[in-house]
């Protein structure tokens, strides 16, 4: 098993009597796209401060590369928090240049990276404008300029598509995918469940501060209670309580839900041994949107 | 990597410095006060002397003497002397007068003495109480013996004191006042002005939702050491264009003005000095840190400049009792507001540069001021640890409990 990148070790956080994270624990490795998801309040913001030493943790370990963070770690991290914004009054390029020297790199270098990344995102004719004339879709892309600047190795981003318009969201999502090709590690928070499913490897998934999933996207998806196994067949679909409840069976399509502990295969073999001729079996697996709202609707 | 704290200290300095409102402040102040002064100045003395031209303009002034104290010798031309008040008060009323004098037979007894004059102007009605005033004691003088016993009570002796402090020699003249003026001026601009900065430095990447990103790659030490820096050396800025503005200043007024500053009368102890410069600046030091603590724990720069006001008026209150403290720099309101919170440092900066701190009270001085730089420190950093996060509303001291 590799060294993870990040490490968070029975991490729980309270604030006065409120505990916000409780008992939180995983990895994330090199290289992966890592989905972070939760409800609003439900800690992910927490976890991520407390990771970056932004906030003390009250009990666990947060570790990065086997290490509490410190700002000497920040050459080579590139965070874009929740709550983002930018100095307003100063222009485009001293921005991307302050923030570039700030972790770490080269002024000179900044500057050209700065020059170079603005002409790539369409902002070239925008380098010496001040921030506060430019639209907020505009500010996203110097704020992801300034969280990549530093080529991190990783990079974490809360919520990083929020307000930004489809055509700023694909650049997004495209930049991201190119720090992935050259090996970033990437943990994003998010609710757009489509972004997880384009771009996560693995995922996490927390609700009132306890982990509810975990794992690769396929794994979590299969092990997730609510599978649905879809078959179309000819003839009478036969009841059978102790392998499976039928959701629907008509027009000779059936959607069956399997009892607890019993899987699919279990499920087929019985069929194939009825009356009816089956043409089409399938393990419909739950998408994602619909295990969020699944799971966060659970009492 | 280069140092992140002289990296915010350095854009923040030039954040500041390359404003245009920088400077006006700066200059601005000591040209307006200099333009009201000169204003101020030279209304009084151009009223003054138009008092003086209507006087001598004057064609007629009667004088009724009912006293018998004025000496007719002095009665010459525009004075004439009438016996009856009534025709007197009669020629003014219809403008044959310029003014008529009256003194009553009773005036040993009630001080009082009635004058009738012509209209001329709202500041020029009393122009003839001054000379009615000067003839009778110039009368009443003449009846003296002796003409320069007379001449000294009519023009008093200039008092040349020598004043001795714990049996030293001590200087009384202004230049003496020389240092605790600069001293007190100086703390003054750093508390109204340079920490102004600090709040608008701090409510900056608050209002503007940067401190997350910002904590993310500097510590807060950092993050408040850099701006802090920062102010100082725009307070040094700010000293340094003053003094240059001011030698300028005392250059040009001593060519047209009656200035004199005997540089030679201006002496203090580097203990003195040192002192003085310890009081500057930790004061300094308490308002920038409660600046880091406002800006941290409100929304905005404009909430925070709600709350601001209080420390800064509390911090230059000494100065509305300043003749207080002048007339007496070792009394009890000097010695119970030097260890006042937030007025400390203007009252100890004041009575150290004039040598009236007793050792005791300087060993208790600087301890007091050592103790408020750490708990206004202790305070803002933690104000800040709770405050910076917390985006579009105020901290609540609930809050700062809870999180702490």
């Amino acid at each position: 098993m590799p060294e993870p990148v990040v490490s968070i070790k029975n991490f729980t956080k309270t604030f006065g009597n409120n505990q916000v994270v409780k008992d939180l624990s995983f990895d994330v490795y090199q290289g992966e796209t890592f989905a972070f998801l939760g409800a609003n309040g439900s800690g992910k913001t927490t976890t991520i401060r407390c990771l970056l030493d932004i906030l003390q943790p009250t009990s666990g370990e947060l570790l990065i590369h086997g290490q509490r963070y410190s700002v000497a770690m920040a050459k080579d991290l590139g965070y874009m928090p929740e709550e983002r914004g930018l100095y307003v009054d100063a222009n485009v390029l001293e921005t991307m240049v302050y923030f570039g020297t700030l972790k770490g790199v080269n002024p000179m270098a900044a500057k050209q990276w700065s020059i170079d990344y603005l002409q790539r995102v369409g902002l070239g004719d925008k380098i010496n404008q001040k921030i506060k004339t430019m639209s907020s879709g505009q500010q996203q892309k110097i704020q992801l300029g300034i969280t990549i600047i530093n080529k991190p190795a990783l990079l974490i981003l809360d919520e990083p598509t929020k307000g930004l318009d489809p055509l700023n969201r694909e650049v997004l999502l495209s930049s991201l995918e190119e720090m992935r090709k050259n090996g970033s590690t990437i943990i994003f928070i998010t609710h757009q469940m489509d972004e997880v499913e384009k771009l996560a490897d693995r995922l996490i998934m927390i609700k009132d501060g306890k982990r509810v999933l975990y794992g690769e996207l396929q794994d979590v998806r299969e092990s997730f209670g609510e599978n649905r196994v879809h078959v179309e067949f000819d003839g009478l679909f036969p009841v059978n309580e102790k392998l499976y409840r039928i959701v629907t069976a008509e027009n000779n399509v059936a959607e069956l839900v399997p009892v607890d502990g019993v899987k699919a295969p279990a499920i087929f073999k019985y069929l194939a041994g009825s009356d009816i001729e089956i043409t089409k079996f399938d393990l419909a697996l739950p998408s994602l949107q619909e295990m969020f709202v699944a799971i966060q609707q659970r009492p | 990597m280069r140092n992140p704290l002289l990296l915010i200290a350095k854009r923040e300095y030039l954040k500041v410095v390359r404003k245009k409102s920088f400077w006006v402040i700066i200059l601005l102040i000591p040209t307006f006060t200099a333009i009201v002064s000169v204003i101020s100045g030279n209304s009084a003395n151009t009223i003054q002397k138009h008092i003086e031209q209507q006087v001598k303009g004057a064609k007629r002034i009667i004088i009724v003497d009912k006293s018998g104290l004025i000496a007719p010798a002095f009665i010459k031309t525009p004075l004439e002397a009438m016996a009856d008040a009534q025709a007197a008060q009669t020629a003014v009323q219809q403008g044959k007068a310029d003014a008529a004098l009256v003194y009553p037979a009773d005036i040993a007894s009630s001080h009082v003495m009635q004058s009738y004059v012509v209209d001329t102007g709202l500041i020029s009605r009393g122009r003839f109480d001054a000379l009615g005033q000067s003839l009778l004691q110039q009368s009443i003088l003449a009846k003296l013996p002796n003409p320069s016993d007379a001449a000294l009570i009519a023009t008093p002796p200039k008092v040349q004191a020598t004043v001795y402090a714990k049996g030293q020699k001590i200087i009384t003249s202004i230049e003496a006042y020389i240092l605790p003026i600069l001293a007190v001026v100086i703390y003054f601009l750093l508390t109204v002005t340079s920490v102004n900065y600090m709040l608008m430095a701090m409510s900056e990447e608050k209002e503007n939702r940067m401190i997350e990103t910002i904590r993310s790659m500097v510590t807060p030490q950092q993050l408040i050491w850099g701006k802090l820096l920062a102010m100082i050396g725009l307070a040094f800025t700010q000293v340094m264009t003053l003094a240059i503005y001011g030698v300028i200043a005392y250059q040009v007024s001593t060519k047209i003005l009656p200035v004199h500053i005997d540089w030679s009368l201006v002496h203090f102890g580097v203990w003195q000095l040192i002192l003085t410069i310890y009081f500057i600046v930790s004061g300094f030091a308490v308002m920038a840190a409660m600046m880091v603590g406002i800006g941290a724990a409100m929304p905005s720069y404009r909430d925070a400049q709600q709350v601001s006001p209080l420390f800064l008026l509390t911090s230059i209150l000494p100065i509305y009792f300043f003749s207080i403290l002048l007339a007496d720099p070792s009394g009890s309101v000097a010695r119970i507001t030097s260890y006042v919170p937030f007025m400390s440092p203007l009252v100890l900066t004041f009575r150290a540069s004039v040598g009236a701190l007793p050792v005791i009270e300087q060993i208790i001085g600087i301890i007091v001021s050592a103790l408020y730089v750490v708990i206004s420190f202790y305070v803002a950093f933690k104000l800040f640890e709770v405050g910076s996060l917390e985006f579009g509303k105020k901290v609540s001291l609930k809050n700062i409990l809870r999180r702490s």
